[in-house]
C-alpha cells in the first residue's frame, strides 16, 4: 500500500478509475480488488455502488460479508461510497424530496454495512433536504459528502446556496468532496487528441480552448460557445462532443479550496494524464496538496482516473500507481520540509 | 466519442435466430442504469431504418416493447450485461450485415438545461460497424 504518515492524507484509489477495465472478459469484482492489493494501490478504497454492486443498494448479508472480507483480506481501508440520487429515473415523473431522502437513506444504510464510513452523492439543494439528510446521517452515523465537481467552483450559485445552508445547520455528518476536475489549469491533452481522431474540425476545438481559456465565469463561457460555435459550423453534434470540455474541467484557483477544507470528508483527485516526467499535465498537483496540508487534512484522497472517457490507449491500473507516487512524492516531501 | 462506444456492438454481437436477426448491445455509461434510461433506440440493418416500436427488447429473462421501458424504473441494466434486441429483419448465419445503432441514454441523476428546462442529459453513442451473423450458440454466454 501507498502508506503516508498518520497525520498526513491517506491515498487510495476508486474503482471507477478502472471503468474500462471492468469490461474486459475475465473481470470479476474480487480479481480487481485482489489486483489492486497487489499493485498497492491503497490503503483507501472507494467504489461507485451502482458500478461495482449488482443489485445496489438491495444487498444480502451474504453479499456483504462477502465484499467487506474482500475489502479487509487485501488490506484496504473502505473510505467512501458513491452513490447516486437518480431523480429522473421515471422521465415523468422526477423524485420528489421525501422519494430522494429514501433513495438515497437505502444507499447509506448499505454503505454503512459494508463499512464504509461516508457517502457520497449530489443532492437537492434545499434546506429542507439537507436538514433531513443530516437526520438521516446521524441516524446511520454515517459521514455524507456533496462533491464539488467542475464546472462549479466555491462560489458558483448553487455551491454558495448549499455553503450557506451547511453553516446555518452546522451539521458534523455533513461536508465536501471537493475534486481536482474543478481546479485545472489546462484542457487535458488526451481530450484534444480525442477530438483530432474523432474528426472534429481544428478550428472547432481551438475556438473551445480559447473561450475555456478566457477570464470568465463557467456560465459566460457556456454562453458565449453557444454563440460562437455554430457560426463556425459546428452541429448539434459537435456542439455536444465540445461542452465536454467546459463541463468537465474547471478552472478555479486550487488555493480556493481552503474556502472548505473545514467541512471536507473527502477529496477525489481527478485526473486525466501523466506526462513522461510523472506529472499531470494539466492538474496542479503540488498547489492542490498545499492546500490541502495547510488546511491540516489528513482525511482520504482518492486517485480517480477519468482518461478513460477519452482513451483506452493507457491502463487505468498504471494511471492510478503513477498518480499515487506523484502525491505520495508530494506529501512526503512537504512533511519532511515542514519539520525541517 | 469515449471508448465505451466501441463496446455497444461488439463484433459477435450480431445472430440469427429462427430466420430474423438478433442484436446484443451494451451501455456505454460507467454504472448501471434503469431500462428506463434506454430512451432512444434507431436501429438501422443495412441502411434501412427499423422502427423502435418494431423492437423486442430482451433482459434478465424477460421481454419488453420499446414504449414499455420508460415504467422500468427498477430493472437495472448492469455494466457487464447485454440486452438484447428482437430485430423483424430477415437473417442467417453467415451473412454479413451492416448495423447501425444509436444509442440515447436518459442519465437520471445528471440534471442539465437552464433553470426553467431542467432536463436528464441524453448520453448518445452511435455505431456503424458490419458484421458477420453467428449461429445462435455463438451469442449465448
Amino acid at each position: 500500500m501507498t502508506y503516508t504518515a498518520p497525520n498526513l492524507p491517506q491515498l487510495g484509489l476508486t474503482l471507477f478509475s478502472l471503468t474500462l477495465e471492468m469490461r474486459e472478459p475475465d473481470y470479476s469484482l474480487e480479481g480487481m480488488v485482489k489486483k489492486a492489493a497487489e499493485l498497492d494501490l491503497g490503503p483507501g478504497i472507494e467504489m461507485v455502488g451502482f458500478q461495482s454492486l449488482r443489485g445496489w443498494p438491495h444487498l444480502d448479508e451474504p453479499t456483504v460479508k462477502h465484499v467487506r472480507s474482500l475489502i479487509e483480506d487485501n488490506g484496504f481501508i473502505a473510505t467512501a461510497m458513491s452513490c447516486n440520487l437518480d431523480l429522473a429515473r421515471d422521465r415523468d415523473r422526477w423524485m420528489d424530496e421525501p422519494e430522494g431522502i429514501e433513495y438515497l437513506e437505502a444507499q447509506i444504510a448499505t454503505a454503512k454495512r459494508l463499512g464504509f464510513p461516508i457517502a457520497k452523492s449530489a443532492i437537492i439543494s434545499t434546506e429542507s433536504f439537507v436538514r433531513r439528510l443530516a437526520e438521516v446521517c446521524e441516524r446511520h452515523q454515517m459521514k455524507f459528502g456533496v462533491e464539488l465537481h467542475s464546472p462549479d467552483s466555491v462560489d458558483s450559485p448553487g455551491i454558495m446556496e448549499l455553503r450557506e445552508i451547511f453553516e446555518k445547520i452546522d451539521s458534523p455528518w455533513l461536508g465536501w468532496v471537493p475534486d481536482f476536475s474543478s481546479s485545472m489549469h489546462s484542457i487535458p491533452p488526451s481530450l484534444l487528441q480525442a477530438h483530432r481522431e474523432s474528426g472534429m474540425p481544428a478550428e472547432l476545438t481551438e475556438f473551445a480552448s480559447e473561450v475555456w481559456n478566457s477570464d470568465t465565469t463557467m456560465p459566460e463561457k457556456f454562453a458565449a460557445f453557444a454563440q460562437e460555435a455554430p457560426k463556425l459550423g459546428a452541429s448539434p453534434a459537435d456542439m455536444g462532443k465540445l461542452h465536454m470540455i467546459l463541463t468537465m474541467h474547471g478552472r478555479m484557483d486550487p488555493r480556493r479550496w481552503a474556502e472548505i477544507m473545514d467541512r471536507t470528508v473527502h477529496v477525489h483527485a481527478k485526473f486525466y494524464g501523466l506526462d513522461e516526467q510523472g506529472n499531470e499535465p494539466s492538474i496542479d498537483h503540488g498547489a492542490i496538496i498545499d492546500v490541502l496540508l495547510e488546511a491540516g487534512y489528513n482525511g482520504s484522497i482518492s486517485s480517480e482516473w477519468e482518461g478513460h472517457a477519452y482513451t483506452d490507449a493507457v491502463s487505468g491500473w498504471d494511471m492510478v500507481r503513477g498518480q499515487q507516487d506523484l502525491m505520495a512524492g508530494l506529501i512526503n516531501d512537504r512533511a519532511s520540509a515542514q519539520k525541517g | 466519442m469515449g471508448p465505451l462506444d466501441k463496446d455497444v456492438v461488439r463484433p459477435d454481437g450480431l445472430t440469427a435466430v429462427d430466420g430474423k436477426l438478433r442484436l446484443q448491445i451494451r451501455s456505454h455509461w460507467y454504472r448501471s442504469l434503469p431500462l428506463s434510461s434506454l430512451a432512444v433506440l434507431d436501429i438501422a440493418i443495412d441502411g434501412e431504418p427499423v422502427s423502435s416500436e418494431q423492437l423486442g427488447i430482451g433482459y434478465a429473462d424477460r421481454s419488453y416493447a420499446f414504449s414499455e421501458l420508460p415504467a422500468q424504473t427498477d430493472a437495472w441494466w448492469y455494466i457487464t450485461d447485454p440486452v438484447t434486441i428482437e430485430i423483424p429483419r430477415d437473417g442467417e448465419p453467415g451473412e454479413e450485415h451492416r448495423v447501425q445503432v444509436g444509442l440515447g441514454l436518459s442519465i437520471p441523476y445528471i440534471i442539465v438545461g437552464p433553470p426553467d428546462a431542467r432536463t436528464p442529459l441524453l448520453a448518445s453513442s452511435v455505431t456503424d460497424k458490419t458484421l458477420i451473423c453467428n449461429q445462435e450458440s455463438g451469442a449465448k454466454r
